[in-house]
C-alpha cells in the first residue's frame, strides 16, 4: 500500500479506532506516574502519525481491530498469534512514545545532536592500564 | 553484440565494490558497475526526526525480508537459525552498518593450524596488514592504536569517539576484573574529514548517517570513482555472468527499471554481491559447460556459510547516562575471551562491543523470554530501560561448515523472476558453548561494572549481520573457489572481492578486512594488466 492509496480513504474507520482504543489500553494502561493510551487519544492522531510512516502496518491492523471489533474488551494478547502481537505493539508502542508529554515522563528527550567534546574520549586514565599490559594476541 | 562495453564490470555497489571501483578508476581502467538498487539522500534517513524508531522497524529495517524494497530480493531464511541483514543500494549494508572498524586477529588466519579445526587462510596478518593501514585513511576510522589485543600498527587519521558515562563505568569494571578493553575504532568521523562532518552523538547509525559522519561507501568511494569515469548504473539486476565457449567470464546480463534485458560485455568481471548475492548469482549462472554454477569446480560455492551468532547482554544502571545518545558504532570493545583458551571446552571466541541504549520502543520492542511486556510492566521496564542501560553485543566465531549453505530456492523468485536464495545454516555446539560461556562472561562484566541487573538472551537469530565465506579463498579449485587475490580458479576473467571469499569468519566485525582484501584484490588486477 502507498501513501496515496491511505489518502483516498480513512487510514482507520471510527469503530477501528474505538477498537484500538480498547486494545492499546490493555498494552498501556494509566498507572500513578504515566498516563494510559487513551489518556493521549492515541487511536487518533498519533496511530495516524505511525502508519504515515508505516503504510505496510496499515492492512494488517485493519485485519486485527476487524476480527475484534463486537468484543475488544474481552481480547487478551494471548489470544493473539506472534505478527498480530507484533504489529499491535509497533503502532501502539511506536505511537505512545512519540508523544511529547510521555517521552517528557521517562525523561527521555529525544535523539539530539551534540557537539564531540574536544578534551579527550574519556577514559584516558583508566585506557593507561590497558596500554601497559602485554601482548595479548597469539603470535603465528 | 553487447549494449554496453567495459574494461572492467562490477556487480553490486556496496563496501567492496566500491573500493575495487575506487582503486581501478584511479588506475585508469575503465568500470561499469552494476547495482540492483538506488541512490540514497541523507536527507532520506529518519534518524533527526521523531518516527526514527518505527521507521527503523519497518522501511529502513536491516533484513530485506522485513524492508521489502523494489531494490531487495526475499531471501529463504526459514531453515536458518541467523536471519541475513544486509542493504541493497548504493552504499550497500555500509549505509546501515555499525562502523565497528577492526582488525582481525593474527590468529584468524591460521585457525587450523594453532586450533586444528577449519582452514588457514592462504595469507596471513602481515599480507594484508599494509591494506588495512589504507583502508583505515580510506575510510576515516576513528580510534587509537596500541591496542595489545593487535600487533602495533598506525594511529587511526581521527582520535576515538567518547566512550560516553556507560563507557567509563564498563572500562573501570574491566579493570577490576583485569579484563581487556579498548575505545572503540570506528569508521565514524570524530573530525571533520575529506568532506564529512563529524559525529554528533544521535546514535542512529543504524538506520543511516545524516551527518555523513559514518564512512558509507556512497560518500567516501563512488564519488571519487565517478569523478574519475566509473559509470555507476542503478536499479541493475544481474541475472547471470556470461562466458564465452572457452569459458571465460565475458560480462554480465542484467534487467534495468525499464524492464529492458541489457548485456555488459567485460575484459574482467567482479563479483562484489555479498556472501548471499555472489554465491546465489554464480549458481543462477550454470550453463551447459558449468552444470553446477559458474566457479563450481570445487563445489564449494554457497558452502560454508558463516554468520556470525550474536547475543546481547543488557546491563541496567541506577543513574542516568542520557545512553540513548553516542555512537552506535561502539563506545569500546572487549578482546577478553576472542581467542582460544585452554578449559573452557571450545574454540575460538568472542568479540564483545559496548553500545548505547537505544530508544522507548526499542526497550519496548526487547524480549529476553520470547514474550513482549505489556500494562504496568512496559511502563517500568521501558523507565527503567531508557538511558540508563548499556548494552555489550557479543559477536561469536562461527567456524565453516559445509552443510551451512547458500542454495537457489525452488520456489521463491524475485521481482524478476530470478530463483532467491535460500539459507540453511545451523548454530554448531562449538559455537552455542562460545555463546554460553561469554554470555555469562558479559553478565559478569556489566555487574562489576555497577549494574544492579542484566538481562540477556541466548541467541538472537534476527541479528545475522555478517554472512561470510561461500566462495572461500585457497590455494587450488579443489579445496577453494578463488586464489588469495580473488580470483577464480577455474573461470579465466572472474573475480570475487566481496565477503563471500572469507576463509573463516573470525570474531570481530568483517568491514575492515572485505575493504582490505578488495583493495589487494584490485592491485592484484592493476599490477596483472601492466
Amino acid at each position: 500500500m502507498i501513501l496515496e492509496d491511505l489518502e483516498a480513504q480513512p487510514i482507520l474507520t471510527s469503530h477501528q479506532r474505538e477498537c484500538l482504543a480498547v486494545v492499546a489500553d490493555k498494552i498501556l494502561p494509566r498507572t500513578p506516574e504515566m498516563p494510559s493510551a487513551s489518556d493521549l487519544d492515541l487511536s487518533n492522531t498519533l496511530v495516524d502519525k505511525v502508519l504515515q510512516s508505516r503504510p505496510d502496518l496499515v492492512e494488517p491492523l485493519r485485519k486485527l481491530l476487524d476480527l475484534r471489533l463486537a468484543s475488544p474488551e474481552s481480547l487478551t494478547l494471548a489470544d493473539l498469534n506472534t505478527q498480530d502481537i507484533e504489529t499491535l505493539f509497533q503502532v501502539v508502542a511506536g505511537a505512545y512514545y512519540m508523544d511529547p508529554t510521555v517521552r517528557r515522563l521517562i525523561g527521555y528527550d529525544g535523539q539530539r545532536a551534540l557537539t564531540l567534546p574536544r578534551s579527550g574520549f574519556g577514559a584516558e586514565e583508566l585506557l593507561i592500564e590497558m596500554m601497559e599490559s602485554p601482548p595479548r594476541y597469539r603470535a603465528c | 553484440m553487447a549494449d554496453l562495453s567495459t574494461d572492467v564490470l562490477i556487480v553490486g555497489a556496496g563496501l567492496s565494490g566500491a573500493v575495487v571501483a575506487r582503486r581501478l578508476s584511479e588506475n585508469g581502467i575503465k568500470v561499469i558497475c552494476l547495482e540492483q538498487g538506488v541512490r540514497h539522500n541523507r536527507e532520506d534517513y529518519r534518524g533527526r526526526h521523531r518516527d526514527w524508531e518505527i521507521a527503523a522497524l519497518g522501511p529502513w529495517h536491516a533484513s530485506p525480508n522485513v524492508r521489502r524494497n523494489p531494490a531487495d530480493y526475499p531471501i529463504n531464511d526459514t531453515e536458518s537459525a541467523m536471519k541475513p541483514l544486509m542493504f541493497n543500494g548504493v552504499g550497500g549494508s555500509t549505509i546501515l552498518y555499525g562502523a565497528h572498524w577492526m582488525r582481525f586477529l593474527p590468529s584468524d588466519f591460521r585457525v587450523r593450524s594453532l586450533d586444528g579445526a577449519a582452514d588457514d587462510w592462504p595469507i596471513t596478518y602481515s599480507d594484508i596488514e599494509p591494506y588495512y593501514n589504507q583502508v583505515d585513511i580510506d575510510f576515516g576510522a576513528s580510534g587509537i592504536a596500541g591496542d595489545p589485543a593487535y600487533p602495533s600498527h598506525p594511529d587511526y587519521p581521527m582520535p576515538p569517539l567518547p566512550i560516553n558515562i556507560w563507557g567509563e563505568k564498563v572500562a573501570a569494571g574491566h579493570n577490576r576484573l583485569g579484563w581487556h578493553w579498548w575505545p572503540g575504532s570506528n569508521a565514524i568521523a570524530s573530525r571533520p574529514y575529506q568532506g564529512r562532518y563529524p559525529c554528533v552523538q544521535r546514535s542512529t547509525c543504524g538506520y543511516g548517517c545524516n551527518e555523513g559522519a559514518k564512512a558509507s561507501v556512497d560518500i567516501t568511494h563512488w564519488p571519487i570513482a565517478e569523478s574519475l569515469g566509473a559509470q555507476l548504473i542503478t536499479e541493475a539486476r544481474v541475472s547471470r555472468i556470461t562466458h564465452d565457449r572457452y569459458g571465460r567470464a565475458t560480462g554480465a546480463i542484467y534487467k534495468g527499471a525499464d524492464g529492458v534485458e541489457r548485456s555488459v560485455a567485460a575484459n574482467t568481471t567482479i563479483l562484489a554481491a555479498n556472501a548471499v548475492g555472489t554465491a546465489r548469482l554464480l549458481l543462477m549462472s550454470h550453463s551447459a559447460k558449468y552444470t553446477a554454477g559458474l566457479a563450481n569446480a570445487s563445489g564449494l560455492v554457497g558452502k560454508r556459510l558463516m554468520m556470525h551468532p550474536f547475543t546481547r547482554v543488557v546491563g541496567f544502571f541506577d543513574e542516568p547516562m542520557e545512553s540513548w545518545q553516542g555512537h552506535w558504532g561502539q563506545s569500546l570493545y572487549s578482546l577478553e575471551f576472542a581467542e582460544t583458551r585452554a578449559d573452557v571446552g571450545f574454540i575460538r571466541g568472542a568479540k564483545w562491543n559496548l553500545g548505547p541504549s537505544g530508544g522507548p520502543l526499542h526497550a519496548a520492542m526487547f524480549s529476553a523470554d520470547g514474550r513482549l511486556k505489556a500494562g504496568e510492566d512496559l511502563h517500568s521496564h521501558v523507565k527503567e530501560w531508557v538511558g540508563r542501560t548499556a548494552i555489550w553485543g557479543i559477536s561469536c566465531d562461527d567456524l565453516p561448515e559445509e552443510d551451512n549453505t547458500v542454495s537457489l530456492d525452488a520456489e521463491l523468485v524475485d521481482a524478476d523472476n530470478n530463483p532467491a536464495p535460500k539459507l540453511t545454516y545451523k548454530i554448531s555446539p562449538n559455537s552455542e558453548a562460545i555463546l554460553k560461556f561469554n554470555k555469562a562472561r558479559a553478565t559478569e562484566s556489566l555487574e562489576a561494572s555497577g549494574a544492579y541487573k542484566t538481562i540477556s538472551n541466548d541467541v538472537m537469530p534476527e541479528y545475522g549481520w555478517h554472512p561470510l565465506g561461500t566462495c572461500r579463498m585457497g590455494t587450488s579449485s579443489d579445496n577453494s573457489v578463488v586464489d588469495q587475490f580473488g580470483a577464480v580458479h577455474d573461470v579465466e576473467n572472474l573475480y570475487i572481492v566481496d565477503g563471500s571469499v572469507f576463509v573463516t569468519g573470525s570474531s570481530v566485525n568483517p568491514a575492515a578486512t572485505i575493504a582490505a582484501l578488495a583493495l589487494r584484490a584490485a592491485d592484484s588486477i592493476i599490477k596483472n594488466r601492466k
